[in-house]
């Protein structure tokens, strides 16, 4: 279980129900696909991505997913090749952030999972080459500007600009709205993950693009104000989605409240550590 | 609207339920089911089964062990008396994953609570609209700042309805098995012509509108409000401005810039 995406608190539950439904497909689809080892690297991330490149009706039939439920619309479901392209997408992620770490030799555990994931990485290199290269480039050119001391919006659009190349080659989406939802998304990601790891980064003296941001080595001194217009300006870029379907209003959802109440409970957190 | 069930045991709800449905029997309202004994929760799965809208609100004087993961199991809310916990009783309140509401009248207790007691719990200042706090979980919200009369009724065990338990007497309106509907009663008209009355006074002539909507008919305390409201706006914009840090502001003022800021809505305002 990893990422940051979710719904908020106060979400219907409706909308609660079909993120769940979507999140256990994936988790589903990357088990089918690529052995049972890699269910343990789905991400709630990658679940927004699908929700917001499946069409509609993609889960309709099937009611109800658990760990147990193997019905026959279930299965259907797992075996078409957009479920495949979506789980291959997840690991690919996974890849790039684990180069990431291996490069910059931060975490002891980047190696041995690489090493342990070698073969289903080799195979979706072969199977979605282009995808693959856009992301590995893309982690490598967030590291280079990370080196060169890049701004925190820099890196953002970095990591934006991959997810979009993704899902345009790859998915073959075209449609403002749904990517203007995707960027948006991907740059509070890292924006979220750069908060997150903003008290650990400075006692380890390891990069983090909110260092000089936030003063005294804490989020408490922080330019408050500065933080909201950052979300505000990338507010303003959020275009309306083609259609009003479960998936898309449980997207915008998520893009309107539950990456801000995320953001809030990072902050508390940071704030009160 | 909203509907609190203030009952005594399965029986009671029984009784009480099938006389609101009389009542509303179109209008699916929010039910607030209040127990002050032992926690059965047969009256709260018959009312999720049929698909009502319903947050079960336990009034506890005590926590047990047992309590803490039940509530949690089900995701009750736990209306906790402070003046009768205890010291362990509030230490105990971190492990709760739910809603917990403290209620009290003591303002020493009030301090104990905002010494001991860290996560969990709604950092209010409690009235006795205590539901409509679970609801709203806003900050600044008591009921005087609230514009709730003829938004919510109260049920006792006996059929008592009223707008507001702290004031039954003035905000009665009859018995739930009276003959009369309650709507055409003189006490609930004329309760809802005093409220609507400064609701629209208030429109007119107040900027302060937007936040409280009008405050209680029952009581006067607008020019708290207004004082209140100024010092924490006036508050929030030297913390911001100043870049001061927040770990020595109070869990309000903290709470309402992150949150603003996370919203992106974080503005000065003069």
């Amino acid at each position: 279980m990893f990422g940051y995406v979710n719904l908020d608190k106060n979400a219907p539950a409706h909308l609660k129900n079909n993120f769940r439904k979507h999140y256990c497909f994936l988790c589903r689809a990357l088990g089918y696909h690529y052995g049972q080892f890699s269910r343990f690297l789905v991400s709630f991330d990658v679940t927004f991505f699908l929700m917001l490149l499946a069409e509609d009706g993609f889960l309709a039939p099937v009611k109800k997913i658990s760990c147990w439920n193997k019905t026959e619309e279930l299965q259907a479901a797992v075996k078409t090749d957009f479920a495949k392209k979506v789980a291959a997408f997840n690991l690919t992620l996974v890849a790039g952030v684990l180069s990431d770490h291996i490069r910059d030799n931060d975490k002891a555990y980047a190696k041995p999972l690489y090493g342990a994931l070698k073969g289903v990485f080799k195979r979706i290199e072969r199977e979605y080459p282009s995808m693959w290269n856009t992301v590995l480039d893309g982690y490598e050119e967030m590291s280079n500007t990370e080196n060169a001391g890049g701004s925190v919006c820099d890196i953002q659009d970095c990591f934006a600009r991959l997810v979009e190349k993704v899902a345009g080659e790859t998915f073959g989406v075209k449609d403002e709205g749904v990517l203007s939802h995707l960027i948006f998304v991907s740059k509070q990601l890292y924006f979220l993950d750069a908060v997150d790891d903003l008290d650990k980064d400075v006692s380890s003296g390891a990069y983090n693009p909110l260092k000089g941001f936030s003063s005294k080595k804490s989020l408490a001194n922080s330019d408050y104000l500065a933080l909201s217009d950052m979300v505000r300006s990338a507010k303003q870029h959020l275009k309306p989605l083609p259609s009003q379907g479960l998936n898309y209003a449980t997207v915008s959802r998520i893009a309107n409240l539950g990456m801000s109440e995320k953001l809030f409970t990072i902050l508390q957190g940071e704030l009160h550590q | 609207m909203t509907i609190h069930l203030i009952y005594k045991n399965y029986l009671s709800f029984q009784k009480q339920f099938k006389a609101v449905m009389k009542v509303f029997p179109k209008n699916v309202p929010t039910f607030y089911l209040h127990l002050d004994k032992r926690p059965s929760l047969k009256a709260y799965f018959r009312l999720k089964k049929r698909g009502f809208p319903v947050v079960y609100c336990l009034h506890v004087k005590a926590l047990s062990n047992k309590l803490i993961s039940l509530a949690n199991r089900n995701k009750l809310t736990l209306v906790l008396l402070a003046d009768s916990l205890s010291k362990k009783d509030f230490k105990k309140t971190d492990k709760l994953k739910t809603l917990t509401v403290i209620k009290t009248e003591d303002e020493q207790a009030l301090e104990k609570r905002n010494l001991l007691v860290k996560n969990s719990c709604v950092d209010q200042p409690f009235s006795a609209d205590v539901a409509e706090l679970c609801l709203l979980g806003t900050p600044i919200y008591q009921c005087a700042f609230s514009s709730c009369l003829g938004k919510t009724l109260y049920v006792d065990a006996r059929g008592e309805v009223s707008f507001c338990p702290e004031r039954i007497e003035e905000t009665k309106i009859g018995n739930l098995f009276e003959e009369t509907p309650i709507f055409e009663r003189p006490t609930f008209i004329s309760v809802l012509e005093k409220q609507i009355e400064k609701r629209e006074q208030c429109k007119k002539n107040c900027s302060l509108f937007s936040a409280c909507h009008g405050g209680c008919a029952l009581t006067d305390t607008c020019a708290k409000f207004r004082e209140e409201q100024k010092t924490t706006v006036q508050k929030i914009d030297e913390v911001v401005k100043e870049k001061k840090p927040l770990s020595g502001e109070s869990k309000l003022i903290t709470t309402a810039i992150l949150r603003a800021a996370a919203k992106g809505n974080l503005t000065i305002k003069k």
